[in-house]
């Protein structure tokens, strides 16, 4: 993952997988189109774009869900009338299942917005989670195992100490209850996990971008 | 000295309310233990089936000549009414010949080989239609409606994609100048006839494709669940009409001339599709499974009714599960909610939770689960 990957726009990130690869942009608070602007908070519009061909009724969906994650996570009353606008771009992706693409963009969605300075009421991470026909759970899957997969869930998580609570959760296939809690503890854990490489990885950003020490020539 | 300030409430009648604030209006009535539909907190609404007679295998169909409906359903929730029509058509595989498997019968792969593939599924391409009294471009809702409908069938597992294969039969006509249709799995069949048809090669292979047009009457919450069940309905009735090819076309071979001096042969197959027999989809029944949704809401201390005397303070919640969301108060305001698509016994094919702005509790889940099996063995004993 990297952030700051793009000029032009306020916020940006790169996020991949073994999987999938895709940049996510952030524009905001920008002057909305009149049939988008809400009186009270912050519009939020999502944009998704595929790797290859136009958008269909999947990334429809894929927007959908991202839409879900990220939404409740913004502090959208500090900007009323306003648009935030997030757009993503996949680079690569694998076809028709969009478990890691809905997983790699709501953790692109989260740098993005950071390096873009939405203010944000917490931090948010996701992840996949494949089971397979034994019982083997497997973290952000790759293509053979989605494919044998006997069910995969995305699962989002708002981390805060000591209470994370489930932001999201999408999964298909066959399985039972004691087998998604299982999935949902895995997913917990990861996602603590990567909130602290989100936290490294801010921490660098910060450094580079403000000079918090004298520059030398101003020393004496 | 200091003028007396008045200050009058503004009242308005529960209707005004209701559209002017419907979060404050739902908060409300949930304070009284009731939702604005008047439903209790957990109860769903009554859900009436039948399959209309739409399809032209019903027996009361009144149209069988110009009817292509193959399976269909009518749903009615409250005031929604859901349409399902299954319509099909024949698609030629890509595979080359040679990579034709031998093997006959119905049984994925998941029973023979003891590995579980994904691509052993089909699945059904559904256009959903929510009727709002104008024409246009399909809505958002209608699009993700009818994606995760495609996208949700193919990872139940409930299509395999033995099912839906063309088992084609050949069109022969006798010395008397009868024609007569013969299948290759059909049981009182001659021994010559069988030994024809096992010794015309079959070449090409061919599969039914499913589409579902779901139109969607008076629109009142959250569709999702009400498309779901319609369509399970729907496929439960589906009747495949059997296929054959013409004798005098089976060894038919057409030169095709291309650019430049060589010429390739190419079979033509007029596949027609019979007016009178047709199998059963063969469904697999175990993964039947039907949707619920459930909504997760907070409750806010500060809009609460004052208590009367003779109101107990029993059961007040923080959270309230609210199941089967209806109206638009309900929908708006509840933003945390638990889609669950399950059999009766708990063996989940989907679930779609978003966290919105409440806590979900594994409590929470594990009621809503409890309460989407018992809808779901509700629903499942309305087949008919």
């Amino acid at each position: 993952m990297s952030i700051s990957v793009l000029e032009h726009v306020d916020g940006s990130s790169q996020y991949w997988t073994p999987t999938t690869s895709l940049i996510c942009s952030v524009s905001g608070p920008i002057e909305p189109k009149a049939r988008q602007e809400i009186p009270q908070h912050l519009a939020i519009e999502i944009i998704f774009r595929p790797a290859s061909g136009p958008s269909t009724t999947r990334e429809k969906l894929l927007e959908e869900r991202i839409r879900a994650a990220v939404t409740p996570m913004v502090e959208t009353f500090l900007h009323p009338r306003q648009l935030c606008q997030i757009t993503f771009q996949a680079l690569k992706s694998v076809g028709q299942y969009s478990h890691m693409e809905l997983n790699s963009a709501i953790n692109a969605a989260f740098l993005a917005l950071i390096d873009a300075g939405i203010p944000l009421k917490s931090v948010f991470t996701s992840v996949t989670v494949s089971v397979d026909e034994d019982g083997r759970k497997f973290v952000n899957p790759d293509v053979n195992r989605l494919q044998t997969a006997k069910s995969v869930s995305t699962v989002a998580f708002k981390i805060s100490t000591g209470n994370n609570t489930l932001l999201l959760l999408h999964s298909d296939g066959s399985f039972d209850e004691s087998t998604l809690f299982g999935v949902l503890e895995l997913a917990e854990q990861e996602c603590v996990r990567l909130s602290k490489e989100f936290r490294k990885l801010i921490a660098e950003k910060l450094g580079k971008d403000f000079i918090w020490k004298q520059p030398a020539n101003l020393k004496n | 000295m200091s003028e007396s300030v008045e200050f009058t409430p503004i009242v308005f009648p529960p209707r005004v309310l209701a559209r002017i604030s419907p979060e404050l209006s739902l908060q409300r009535h949930l304070s009284l233990g009731v939702r604005p539909c008047l439903r209790a907190f957990e109860e769903f609404r009554e859900v009436e089936t039948s399959d209309g007679n739409l399809s032209r295998y019903s027996p009361k169909c009144n149209n069988t000549n110009s009817n292509n409906i193959l399976g269909s359903n009518v749903l009615k929730s409250g005031s929604t009414i859901v349409i399902t029509s299954i319509t099909g058509g024949i698609v030629e595989d890509t595979l080359s010949s040679n990579e034709l498997q031998e093997d006959d019968g119905f049984e994925p792969k998941e029973s023979s080989m003891g590995t579980y593939d994904k691509s052993d599924f089909a699945t059904v391409y559904p256009v959903v239609d929510i009727e709002r009294g104008r024409v246009g471009l399909p809505t958002d809702e209608e699009m993700i409606i009818s994606q995760m409908l495609h996208d949700d069938i193919r990872s139940s597992g409930i299509i395999p994609k033995k099912a839906l294969e063309v088992i084609c039969g050949i069109r022969t006509t006798d010395r008397d100048g009868k024609p007569a249709i013969l299948y290759p799995d059909s049981d009182d069949m001659e021994s010559a006839d069988l030994i024809k048809i096992l010794s015309y090669k079959q070449t090409r292979k061919w599969n039914y494709c499913l589409y579902a047009k779901i139109k969607v009457f008076s629109r009142d919450g959250p569709l999702y669940e009400l498309c779901w069940n319609s369509l399970m309905y729907a496929l439960q009735t589906v009747q495949l009409p059997r296929a054959f090819v013409d004798e005098r076309a089976t060894d038919l071979k057409i030169p095709v001339r291309t650019r430049g001096r060589t010429a390739t042969i190419r079979e033509t197959y007029d596949l027609l599709c019979d007016p009178d027999q047709s199998v059963q989809l063969s469904l697999n029944k175990s993964n039947i499974a039907y949707a619920s949704r459930c909504g997760v809401i907070d409750v806010d201390p500060d809009v609460q009714l004052p208590e009367d005397d003779d109101q107990m303070e029993l059961d007040r919640q923080n959270t309230i599960l609210v199941a089967d969301l209806q109206g638009e108060a309900e929908e708006t305001s509840i933003t945390s909610t638990i889609s669950v698509i399950t059999d009766a016994d708990g063996s989940f094919k989907s679930v779609t939770l978003i966290g919105g702005t409440s806590n979900v509790s594994p409590e929470i889940i594990k009621s809503a689960f409890r309460l989407a099996k018992k809808r779901s063995q509700d629903l499942a004993s309305k087949i008919l």
